[in-house]
């Protein structure tokens, strides 16, 4: 027995663990009932067992396949797997024991556990997105933005990590300039109007000096995002955003940034 | 005349200044959003869902549909001119317009998506305007067995019009419908394989599982080919297709209209189906005249009037029978819930004024795309100058935002990014997510109506087949399965999706 197609032989037996699952999850847990009256694990349990067969189908297939595609589609690495289980059943453990630590835990288990399937590509995007996640409602949006971009970007041909220090300030001075004309102005046209100008003016600043500092197109991409989503999602549509961090909320709201 | 009479009431409510101006703002955000690649209208809704909570109903719905329609518009700008779909219902015009647009003849390519849209817009609203009513008094007899029924035909159409295997479509698609039922079962209240995670008992959010298997997943592969796209902006100079082009088009925008017509009015059907299959179809019956892939404006005809078509009749299976065809008919379902109308055959008698405005809106919608779209297309070219690195940050910042903002929960940005992960799988291992998404949807709904049928008939499955119109729409399916295993269509089918 030789597998001929690789793709084949994987997505059989993703459908097949599904499939056995759902079925079995639902079948000890829950009540089966009957045809007249089905109970909550009836649904499941057919489906279930169908994907299941079909799955073995599938799976089947890739032995006899005329169609020839390597066992390695892509690149799972066992290893980093076993250690995002670790880092699942730490979590686990420390659920409702210590927040703080629980949800570190789940962020390694997250991004570990996608850094076991494929390449950098997938794993650093998917992990600026999970670091964004957990930091959206302590450190408030400006910042999660940041960390976003930043990461994400890594992967990225043109990422460079020595010119990350000069973007980084860059971008806060895009911000400071945005912060500044907002608590200035919105005293005199109100927060929404300050927060439409101090947008147009930080992104349009941004877009100019980026043109001509070399090295700094990162730091105003993440300052620009930022200042964006505050105005727009944050004062315009008025989606319940931090913009700042939690330990800075007084001050924050003073200059009209307070959740 | 009852359709006249109708149709001068919805006039009548989308003419007023209001609707105008939210028609407006919805076709504009729509067409940007569209050009925009990675970001599309699910994202987009999401977000302004909260929004639409202070709107009057008809404003907020009219809005939301000219998203939809509008994106199907910018979407082609994009596939035209960068070789990669701005919507996913674009990705084969990608073939032809961008061949088009490297032989010179960008100006066309946009010229006749254009045209071809519009077409398909004036005519599909017409066609929801006369198959609506009907297809509501007949929903009016549906019970729980016909709907079961008709959901399963949908599915079955979303498979067989899957690219690739078959069976892996279906498996998909079962997969779809397990991943469903997570969250609290209506009947018994049990919270169903939530493992104890409380945020699960509500069920995996649609939105995350759609951005992820969609969006990110796009965006992963995007960053790991590194290709350098190449954008056309100097050459287009005459937006108007010749007498010669707009002959040759003629006959194949109407038959792509007829065609993308028809699969969005089929539950499971949508832009995306429609697409591909007038593709297709257009390929099939021009056959060895026609020089597709190689820059045949038939092939960009095609394809854009039939998403338009598609987009808009997908309203169908929404407004009449309360079912959602695609992600997107599943917000507007929410959308209609925030307002407190269920949708479902009783909207159209009940509120006429919200149906039939939002109806003649998109007529109204279409007439405005088509002003925006031709002479604004230097500003949408501009746009899609900026390089894709700077781009698709703000698309995952945006896709998460928009999933963030439907529970205000960071938990569903996780779990899209599980589903990331899943969609990068699913595209390497050559399963195709579409089917997934429609089962997800449907799943719940598919239940609730089997044990309701199932109850009725006292446990007698024969009831699915018993009732005429049930066993009608279970015919067809399994016809169309039928179809799919007969060798010479299975051939027909391949060579179909071989792009």
């Amino acid at each position: 027995m030789q597998i001929k197609n690789g793709k084949d032989f994987w997505s059989g037996l993703m459908f097949m663990a599904f499939g056995l699952g759902f079925s079995i999850v639902a079948y000890n847990n829950y009540n089966m009932g009957s045809a007249v009256r089905m109970g909550p694990a009836y649904f499941p349990v057919m489906l279930g067992a169908l994907l299941t067969v079909l799955g073995a189908v599938i799976f089947g297939r890739s032995f006899a396949s005329s169609i020839q595609h390597s066992i390695r589609v892509f690149a799972f690495r066992p290893v980093v797997f076993l250690i995002a289980c670790v880092c699942g059943a730490l979590a686990y453990y420390l659920r409702g024991h210590n927040d703080f630590l629980y949800s570190l835990a789940l962020a390694a288990t997250l991004i570990v556990g996608q850094a076991a399937f494929g390449t950098r590509a997938l794993y650093i995007v998917l992990a600026s997105v999970v670091v964004f996640a957990f930091v959206l409602k302590p450190l408030g949006l400006l910042l999660a933005t940041a960390l976003l971009v930043i990461i994400s970007r890594i992967p990225d041909a043109d990422f460079r990590w020595g010119e990350l220090p000069k973007a980084v300030i860059f971008g806060v001075v895009v911000i400071a300039v945005y912060a500044a004309i907002l608590a200035g102005l919105q005293g005199v046209v109100g927060v929404g109007r300050a927060s439409a100008i101090a947008m147009v003016v930080a992104i349009a600043g941004a877009i100019f000096g980026a043109r001509r500092v070399p090295g700094t197109e990162l730091g105003a991409l993440f300052a620009i995002l930022g200042v964006f989503s505050v105005a727009v999602f944050g004062h315009g549509l008025g989606l319940p955003f931090n913009a700042c961090p939690d330990v800075l909320d007084d001050a924050c709201r003073k200059i009209g940034l307070g959740s | 005349m009852d359709l006249i009479h109708n149709l001068s009431i919805g006039f009548g409510v989308a003419l007023t200044p209001l609707n105008l101006a939210y028609c407006f703002l919805g076709a504009l955000l729509g067409t940007l959003i569209g050009v925009l690649p990675g970001i599309g209208p699910i994202a987009t809704i999401a977000m302004l869902l909260p929004v639409t909570f202070t709107l009057p109903p008809v404003s907020a719905l009219i809005m939301l549909a000219g998203i939809y329609y509008g994106a199907q518009y910018g979407g082609s700008t994009t596939a035209i001119l960068v070789n990669i779909p701005g919507e996913s219902s674009s990705a084969v015009t990608t073939l032809d317009g961008y061949a088009m647009a490297r032989r010179g003849r960008a100006g066309p390519a946009l010229g006749i998506a254009a045209i071809g849209s519009f077409f398909a817009g004036c005519v599909s609203t017409v066609i929801i305007a006369l198959f609506a009513p009907p297809l509501a008094e007949v929903a009016l007899k549906f019970g729980p067995a016909e709907y079961f029924s008709l959901m399963v035909l949908g599915l079955v159409g979303a498979t067989v019009l899957a690219h690739g295997s078959l069976i892996k479509a279906i498996a998909m698609t079962l997969l779809g419908l397990l991943l469903g039922l997570v969250g609290t079962d209506v009947n018994s209240g049990i919270a169903r394989f939530s493992f104890g995670i409380s945020e699960l008992s509500d069920g995996i959010g649609f939105v995350g599982v759609a951005m992820g298997m969609f969006g990110f997943a796009e965006v992963i592969s995007n960053v790991d080919q590194t290709e350098t796209r190449e954008v056309f902006d100097t050459s287009i100079k005459n937006l108007l297709p010749t007498w010669a082009d707009i002959r040759k088009c003629t006959w194949t925008v109407i038959r792509a209209t007829g065609l993308g017509s028809a699969l969005g009015i089929l539950p499971g059907g949508g832009a995306l189906l429609a697409s591909f299959a007038a593709y297709a179809m257009e390929k099939k019956i021009v056959g060895s005249d026609g020089e597709f892939g190689r820059g045949d404006i038939r092939g960009v005809a095609a394809p854009e009037s039939a998403n338009n078509a598609g987009a808009q009749t997908s309203f169908i299976p929404l407004l009449t029978l309360g079912i959602p065809s695609n992600p997107v008919m599943a917000l507007m379902i929410g959308a209609m819930m925030i307002q407190g109308i269920a949708p479902g055959p009783q909207v159209m008698t009940e509120r006429p004024q919200l149906f039939w405005g939002m109806i003649a809106s998109m007529w109204v919608g279409n007439a405005m795309l088509i002003v925006l779209n031709l002479p604004l297309i230097g500003l949408w070219v501009k746009l899609l100058t900026v390089k894709y690195r700077l781009l698709y940050p703000a698309i995952l910042i945006f896709c998460a935002i928009g999933v963030y903002s439907v529970n205000n929960a960071n938990f569903d940005i996780l779990v899209t990014s599980l589903f990331g992960l899943l969609g990068f799988i699913c595209v390497k291992l050559e399963c195709e997510p579409a089917p997934l998404i429609l089962g997800f949807i449907l799943g719940p709904m598919m239940e609730e109506n089997l044990r309701r049928a199932m109850l009725l008939s006292r446990g007698d499955p024969t009831v699915f087949a018993t009732r005429p119109i049930s066993a009608g729409l279970l015919v067809v399916a399994l016809g169309l399965i039928g179809l799919m295993m007969a060798p010479a269509f299975k051939k027909t089918r391949e060579e179909a999706f071989q792009e």
